[in-house]
């Protein structure tokens, strides 16, 4: 068994703490996020994060927001990592034309400047989930690609990999059982950074008013705040909470993926 | 020899990504739901001829070439593109290129010293940190810039806009300048307001510049020509400033190359949160009015000078790296 | 004359195993002694330990002596000045023990630019001459290059150059044919013969490169050494169980694999006694217990059979 560090519990607590709000939302949420009240109220026992400027209920909004930001944060990463490991196995494994092929286009996906990209296609696209998910994605796989493609061209190198070859196995039962395993640790960190990165992209695009329609988000909210005024009458209950919900969960996720298991005390061979 | 063939190969794919980037744009209007006019001549444009003039539509599309065949209207498109013809926006009808070119003057004067400085500092406590790993300085520092780093920065900027304008009221809410003034008084005027977005964009900067050097100087903390070089009796300082520093300098300066491709994008929340009318908040406020003329002009010249700062960077490593001459090192 | 004494150095916190444990030789001035050990057997630990350059967690104590001075107790700015001045460290030429981004010429020169204040020119020059006594061929243009033109053999021979650039008396060598060819190592060992009059310590688990080069050999075994003694005496007679193991399995000895010849055990109770006991044929109920370093026939040996007055009739070969 692995040993973790305190920052991978501490990070793992955080997620838990998301996930469990973003799933029992409805049931943790005082009132309903879309029903209308009175507006700017401070925080009260009634609403203890008080109310927006048409008078929603900004806990229920940012309980219930959890919800867009932890679902495209992890769709968006799901994504992004199968298509970034796939083009980096293949890309490492085949070799020769098929993965210069496929470096050349990694590369010119890189290029090409990633959130002014994703804003260009949101703005043309329907804002919605799915339409937000696609343009995080667009430029956000290729990292990822890269890092699977060089393990795996060392992987393919390593005896074991040959032997396999040699005895006669097929590629795709070589790829999956023999190089995907080595893989796991890789695949995992970059799979949990590119969900706080496709986090960050989403609270962005909510904040420039390009989240998805009707949906609440944190950074809706955020957005709301700041073109409402609402930084400057300083309703501190509005702008803090989504501000600090984005912080966490990114802290969380990095937190728990750049985690490595505890060290037995260095030894250095000789 | 070597070189030049890498080189070339460089040039080649930047001049491939641009490409990429112009034909992005060409489709994104051609295959967008609704008529190309009306993406073309705007929304409002396009409902007022409609009700008044229908027919006018048609001497539209025929005057943009709208009616030709794919492929003599993407042609024709690269020509305008090379012309650094963007057309007009839809907001203010004035030509693209003029706004831009004015809009992103003001984003330099905000990102240039912030390259420059959190490009030196970044630089020197990464440095310092990742020699001494692990001591109390390295520690407190990595930390808090971890921390930096996972606050997005419109919410960092949020929080200093509120914390040291609205409430210690120590610098001006936000804008370029407060407006009639002139001369020195204005350039004194506009570095008051200027100091706040930069703080926090340097801040930020630092912070990724920080992480980026630490962990390179950790990594080649273990090669073994440093022991190499401890073992000759340098002194641990010579050790760093000449086995060291030139190791961990390249990727070091390409990547501050990179930050300065991404010179005009970089910034942009800031931006929005300072309404600071550089390049960033003219994306954000052509997004909210689909002024499309303008969104893919600030895209191409945003994309255009990733792309020559890339190739550039690319350049500075083959000078540095006496392996690339080689075709030796291949560049991960 | 370099004496060290009890050196003992341990990574991780106390309680962990040692790396090396209680090493103590002699080594005569003017002479070359080959240190003989598997991986992992702790031969490198000791050189870096001597030159003070393990990580600042490693626990260290011992002394190593050399003129009167413990090297080892030397404070950090002392040692620094002692380093490619009176103690040089050639390290092994596979890998990265040269900076990529710095020419061969100006790496090789550089403990003159340190220790006598030569000017980048003249400590170029040097090198230059430096590689042209072990014959690397177009020395003026190899000191111009990038180390990543070398091959193998001729990186070893550059660092050997680097290490005798600025004359110092005591050389330290590790694994100076680790990743070469049989052409290749006949290239460095002809460049260490060239070594006239220096006291070398070089640690290999080359055993014909031992043998063509060394006046004393000591072989390590899981941290420890177990034995010491003149290198013809050695490879004509050797005493200890796993010296006599390792040997018959060269080539020219018949290629005796034997059961002798396999990793030792890392746990607790293969700890206690004798570190060889578990794979020793010649195991009786005194290997319990630790042996010490018994004097026979003018060598050192930590074997029991070796005691005075054993009554073991002495096997070898």
């Amino acid at each position: 068994m692995k040993k973790f560090s305190f920052s991978f519990y501490l990070g793992l607590a955080i997620l838990l703490f998301f996930l469990v709000m973003a799933l029992f939302a409805p049931r943790l949420s005082p009132c309903d996020p879309y029903d209308f009240g009175r507006p700017y109220l401070k925080p009260s026992p009634e609403h203890l994060l008080g109310t927006n400027d048409v008078g929603q209920d900004i806990l229920s909004e940012i309980i219930y927001g959890s919800r867009v930001s932890l679902s495209i944060g992890l769709v968006s990463a799901l994504v992004v990592t199968v298509i970034g490991a796939s083009v980096g196995m293949i890309s490492g494994y085949y070799g020769g034309r098929c993965d210069s092929i496929l470096m050349k286009i990694t590369s010119i996906a890189m290029a090409i400047p990633s959130l002014p990209m994703t804003i260009v296609l949101v703005a043309y696209l329907d804002a919605s989930i799915w339409n937000l998910i696609i343009a995080i994605c667009i430029t956000a796989w290729t990292s990822t690609a890269r890092i699977v493609r060089s393990r795996v061209i060392s992987l393919k190198e390593q005896p074991f990999i040959k032997i396999e070859k040699t005895l006669g196995g097929k590629t795709g039962y070589i790829l999956f059982r023999h190089i995907l395993p080595n893989l796991s640790d890789i695949v995992f960190t970059r799979g949990i950074l590119s969900v706080s990165s496709a986090m960050l992209t989403e609270a962005s695009l909510s904040f420039l008013g390009l989240g998805v329609l009707g949906q609440k988000s944190w950074g809706g909210t955020l957005h709301y705040a700041y073109i409402r005024n609402g930084l400057l009458n300083n309703y501190y209950w509005w702008y803090l909470p989504p501000i600090l919900c984005i912080s966490l969960s990114v802290l969380g996720f990095m937190l728990v993926g750049s985690a490595k298991p505890a060290r037995k005390g260095e030894s250095k061979g000789c | 020899m070597k070189r030049i063939a890498y080189l070339a190969e460089k040039l080649f794919s930047a001049l491939l990504v641009v490409f990429c980037i112009v034909t992005v744009n060409f489709f994104l209007v051609r295959f967008m739901p609704g008529d190309v006019v009306m993406h073309i001549v705007g929304e409002d444009e396009y409902l007022n001829i409609m009700s008044t003039n229908p027919e006018k539509i048609e001497e539209i599309r025929a005057a943009y070439g709208l009616d030709a065949d794919f492929f003599t209207q993407f042609v024709r498109y690269l020509k305008k593109t090379a012309a650094l013809d963007f057309g007009s926006s839809f907001r203010t009808k004035a030509p693209v290129l003029d706004t831009i070119l004015f809009r992103g003057k003001w984003t330099l004067y905000l990102a240039l010293p912030t390259i420059v400085i959190s490009g030196l500092i970044g630089g020197f406590t990464g440095l310092l940190c990742g020699w001494g790993e692990e001591k109390w300085y390295d520690r407190l520092v990595t930390r808090v810039f971890l921390l930096v780093n996972t606050i997005p920065s419109n919410c960092l900027a949020i929080l200093f806009l509120i914390a040291f304008a609205f409430r210690l009221k120590w610098f001006p809410i936000g804008g370029i300048t407060s407006g009639g003034l002139s001369g020195w008084a204005r350039t004194a005027d506009i570095f008051r307001h200027i100091q706040l977005p930069l703080i926090v964009l340097i801040l930020y900067r630092t912070a990724s510049n920080h992480m980026l050097m630490r962990s390179t100087v950790t990594q080649l903390h273990g090669e073994q020509y440093i022991d190499t070089a401890l073992s000759k009796g340098l002194t641990e300082r010579l050790v760093r400033s000449r086995h060291l520093l030139k190791n961990a300098l390249s990727p070091y300066i390409t990547s501050l190359c990179m930050q300065m491709g991404g010179v005009f994008a970089g910034s942009m929340m800031v931006e929005v949160v300072f309404s600071w009318k550089g390049m960033g908040s003219l994306i954000y406020e052509s997004v909210n009015a689909k002024d499309f003329p303008m969104l893919q002009g600030c895209f191409l010249l945003i994309g255009v000078c990733v792309v020559a700062f890339n190739l550039l960077s690319d350049v500075l490593y083959a000078v540095i790296d006496p392996r690339v001459k080689d075709g030796e090192h291949e560049k991960v | 004359m370099l004496r060290i004494q009890d050196v003992t150095v341990r990574f991780g916190p106390p309680g962990t195993p040692n790396a090396i444990e209680n090493v103590s030789l002699d080594v005569p001035e003017g002479r070359r002694t080959m240190i003989i050990g598997e991986s992992g057997s702790g031969k490198s630990v000791l050189l870096m330990a001597i030159l003070q350059m393990l990580p600042a967690s490693a626990a260290v104590s011992g002394r190593a002596e050399l003129d009167g001075l413990d090297l080892m107790a030397a404070g950090k700015t002392e040692m620094r000045r002692l380093r490619g001045r009176v103690v040089s460290y050639i390290p092994q030429g596979s890998g990265n023990s040269m900076n990529p981004l710095l020419t061969v010429g100006f790496q090789v020169g550089e403990p003159l630019m340190i220790h006598r204040r030569f000017s980048r020119r003249a400590a170029v020059r040097r090198a230059c001459e430096a590689l042209r006594s072990f014959d690397l061929g177009n020395e003026e243009q190899l000191v111009r290059q990038y180390p990543h033109t070398l091959s193998g053999g001729m990186k070893q021979r550059a660092l050997i150059a680097m290490g005798v650039v600025n004359d110092a008396p005591v050389l330290f060598a590790d694994e100076p044919t680790k990743g070469l060819d049989r052409a290749r190592i006949s290239m460095v060992t002809d460049a260490f013969r060239r070594l006239e009059g220096k006291t070398l310590l070089c640690v290999t688990h080359d055993l014909n490169f031992a043998q063509e080069l060394a006046d004393q050999v000591v072989v390590m075994y899981a941290s420890e050494e177990i034995e010491c003694g003149g290198a013809a005496d050695f490879f004509a007679r050797p005493l200890h169980p796993y010296s006599q193991a390792i040997l018959r399995a060269l080539p020219k000895n018949g290629l005796h694999a034997s059961a002798g010849f396999a990793p030792p055990r890392e746990d607790e109770e293969a700890a206690r006694g004798c570190h060889y006991r578990m794979r020793c044929p010649y195991c009786t109920e005194k290997c319990g217990s630790r042996p010490p370093m018994f004097k026979a026939e003018g060598r050192k040996v930590r074997c029991w059979r070796y005691a005075p007055g054993s009554t073991e009739p002495e096997k070898t070969l």
